[in-house]
């Protein structure tokens, strides 16, 4: 009688609080601790964020400033700490802020949750709880890179669930299920390769065909090439068959990047791997391609970005195509390794190697590589370097907060002037040109002789604050170097083209005068080295804006003048600055 | 007959009994034999492979495969002694063929220079130069740079390589000269 007095008073009590919608309860047990007086909760987020919000939560799916929410929790008692965790967990379960509605609340949410777990104990386990739960896939990679950053904060069995996370959005494996069907058997598989005239020039793809005993045939566009080559696995258990591979190696670039459709397969599961093997263009050749792109129906595949410093292209590319597992070049790719190095890695798929052992082949030299470290796989957590998957500005590595629903400030091309942003720059504008700019300009400044050592010392940031009598970039120096990159808002209409060149001035003043006032020589050096990329991707057409801002200040030249002596072998060098210097200084 | 039939028996025995004596999957045993069986092969001709550019090829095919044999089995026994042991082996293995391979590399390359070295001079020669050859003639100097930087990373002292980086020099300084000539635009 005690017993079911008990359990009505508990029924009664369970059946009160479901009917008031200011107490949310935790939907299982676990981490979540129930939110008694939801007042003092939104309190205490309110605190944490410093903002205010009218939402059930508060500022909970407002706009989160994570460096200030981290100085705030870390003020914060153990125990405080720990009961906010857990009603994190409560508030993330509330079906109020399920689905899409909800994604910026939950979105905040697990950011608070990886502050408050970074002391290990039971705010972690609220976080892998938070993590497991939660269904969207980009919050959940969001939270399982959050986590993997705390690995050293874990306890074995945390561990473990961390890396299963870990591994959901970087698999140790090739999707060998796409490959070879879900029952593993399919023996016959096609691999499209996308080259341009250089690719068979260089390629040996012929050559290397044959030495490998398969059959070359030659088809159309151009000089196109349709292999067939089969591969017995090395198995000693025999297990595994043959495999068949139909390979087409197509000539699509011969006729200009805009011609290119290298996405045109990522949508048909009979195409699970494709490569693009052809010219970076220091970072502008897949433009075509990805505005042609089809939106994804998210097909696993695999797709190798084969060109020089074809990490540059990494970012967007996993942004349309999240479940692709992309292969991208660190550093320069030349057409005769990229024939071998193929025929290296289907003969690893072949044998079902994971991509550590692909990794492996790859650095003993089985792609003829003299550089034995540059493609960068699926699995390796230096990807997130250049990845930024909320396109918000700042590197996955770096950003623990998924920003959702951000915009895409409109282009205005060769316009160096300050504008009005379209939307609040902090959660509202897409950064995803800075993060862009930050790469390519990082790869082409590598290849100058006069500013090469600054290659890699660039990091994207995000948004500043707008200034439209400020510089369109800030850089602050970090103690290990390297300088971080905030754009600002008033440039948001920056192009591709623009961004690019502004920033590579920026890059070079600050990196070479440190920060200080520049000299006349890495002056003249910051506008050759915008140039330099004008040159390369035929935008003469910003020449006269760009040098209205970057120019030589007192100084007006042609183009020409400032490309001319800008070197094949090291782009910007002494040799650049001294023959500028002779322009400017002759009459007129 | 007897015999032969007994020999087939011990012959399919041999896996199970080894599969039951290291408490491997019957898969398990034939990876750690066959890893064991390779690696025991070119620890005894590591001396010819070292001096043979192709023997040295096959050697690091064996290796690593051997490596992914030894993973499979440390995926089912994280802590087989074996194992790790064999890991260690082949990784020392690989290190003694890596200069010749490396020499095989870099010769490859060479060849590979020289034949861009010959594509860059006739396109030099050439009467007529459009914009999409020209960009075509500056992207393969770019090539032709890199892949010379590359040789010289490894041998600064390659006889070969130093006189292709001569000989990329003044191939540029003629392509400037032309360039020059035009004012800007293409020959």
């Amino acid at each position: 009688m005690k017993t079911l007095s008990f359990s009505l008073a508990s029924l009664l009590a369970l059946a009160f609080l479901a009917a008031s919608p200011a107490f949310a309860q935790p939907a299982e047990p676990g981490c979540a601790i129930p939110i008694d007086d939801l007042g003092n909760f939104v309190g205490s987020i309110n605190d944490i964020t410093g903002a205010n919000g009218s939402a059930k939560y508060g500022s909970l799916g407002g706009c989160l400033d994570a460096a200030g929410a981290a100085t705030r929790i870390g003020g914060l008692t153990r125990e405080k700490q720990q009961e906010l965790a857990g009603q994190l967990v409560t508030a993330i379960g509330d079906p109020e802020l399920a689905g899409d509605a909800g994604k910026a609340s939950r979105a905040n949410a697990l950011a608070l949750l990886t502050e408050l777990a970074k002391n290990g104990g039971e705010p972690l386990d609220a976080l892998l709880e938070a993590a497991a739960n939660e269904k969207d896939p980009d919050l959940r990679r969001q939270a399982a890179i959050n986590l993997d950053r705390l690995s050293n904060k874990m306890d074995a069995d945390q561990k473990k669930a961390a890396a299963a996370l870990f591994e959901e959005f970087f698999p140790k494996n090739p999707p060998y299920d796409a490959i070879f069907g879900a029952d593993g058997k399919k023996t016959e598989v096609n691999y499209v390769i996308y080259g341009g005239d250089d690719t068979f020039a260089h390629g040996d793809w012929e050559s290397v065909a044959r030495q490998n005993g398969a059959t070359v045939k030659t088809v159309a566009p151009g000089r196109s090439l349709e292999i067939t080559y089969t591969v017995t696995p090395d198995d000693p258990t025999g297990n595994l068959k043959p495999v068949t591979w139909k390979i087409k190696v197509l000539d699509e670039a011969s006729y200009g990047y805009s011609s290119l459709r290298a996405f045109e397969h990522m949508n048909d599961p009979d195409y699970p791997i494709l490569a693009y093997s052809y010219h970076s263009s220091y970072g502008r050749a897949l433009r075509e391609s990805m505005e042609n792109a089809p939106k994804s129906e998210h097909l696993k595949k695999v797709f190798l970005l084969g060109s020089c410093k074809a990490q540059v292209f990494r970012a967007r590319t996993n942004r349309m195509y999240p479940e692709a597992s992309l292969i991208s070049t660190i550093d320069s790719e030349y057409f005769y390794d990229m024939s071998r190095s193929q025929f290296a890695m289907m003969e690893a798929y072949t044998n079902r190697e994971n991509w550590e052992q692909i990794q492996r082949r790859m650095a003993s030299g089985d792609s003829g590589l003299l550089n034995s470290d540059n493609y960068q796989f699926p699995n390796e957590r230096r990807q997130l370097e250049v990845l930024d998957a909320d396109s918000d500005g700042i590197p996955d590595s770096r950003d623990t907060i998924f920003n959702t629903g951000l915009t895409t400030p409109p282009e205005k091309a060769r316009d160096f002037s300050a504008r009005e942003p379209v939307a609040a720059a902090q959660c509202g504008l897409s950064g995803d040109r800075l993060s862009y700019a930050v790469l390519a300009a990082n790869g082409i400044i590598g290849y100058s002789s006069y500013a090469g050592t600054l290659e890699g010392k660039f990091k994207a940031d995000g948004w500043g604050a707008h200034d439209p009598n400020g510089p369109v970039f800030s850089f602050t120096k970090q103690p290990d170097g390297t300088w971080r990159v905030k754009q600002n808002p008033a440039y948001s209409h920056l192009d591709d083209t623009a961004s690019v060149a502004a920033l590579l001035h920026g890059m070079t003043v600050t990196g070479l005068a440190n920060g200080g006032t520049p000299s006349l020589d890495q002056q003249i050096a910051a506008t050759a080295m915008g140039a330099k990329v004008l040159d390369s991707w035929s935008g003469s057409g910003y020449w006269t804006e760009y040098q209205k801002k970057y120019g030589i200040p007192g100084h007006t030249l042609p183009m020409y003048d400032v490309t001319a002596k800008i070197d094949h072998d090291n782009g910007v060098t002494r040799a650049t600055i001294d023959y500028i210097k002779t322009k400017i200084a002759e009459p007129g | 007959m007897t015999s032969f039939f007994k020999v087939l028996c011990l012959a399919a025995l041999a896996v199970p009994l080894m599969a039951a004596k290291t408490g491997l999957t019957p898969d398990g045993s034939k990876y750690l034999a066959e890893a064991k069986k390779r690696i025991t092969r070119i620890e005894k001709e590591i001396d010819a492979s070292k001096s043979d550019p192709a023997k040295a090829d096959a050697a690091k095919d064996d290796l690593l495969a051997s490596k992914r044999f030894l993973d499979n089995v440390q995926a089912e026994q994280p802590k087989n002694a074996e194992a790790a042991a064999l890991q260690k082996k082949a990784d020392t293995l690989l290190a003694k063929i890596k200069p010749t391979l490396m020499k095989v590399a870099i010769a490859d390359r060479l060849v590979n220079i020289e034949e861009l070295v010959g594509i860059i001079e006739k396109e030099i020669a050439a009467p007529v130069r459009d914009a999409g050859a020209d960009e075509k003639l500056r992207d393969h100097f770019d090539m032709l740079r890199q892949m010379v930087r590359e040789v010289l990373e490894k041998e600064p002292a390659n006889v070969k390589a130093v006189a292709f980086r001569d000989k990329e020099n003044a191939l540029w300084d003629t392509y400037r000269q032309q360039r020059e000539a035009k004012k800007g635009g293409t020959p």
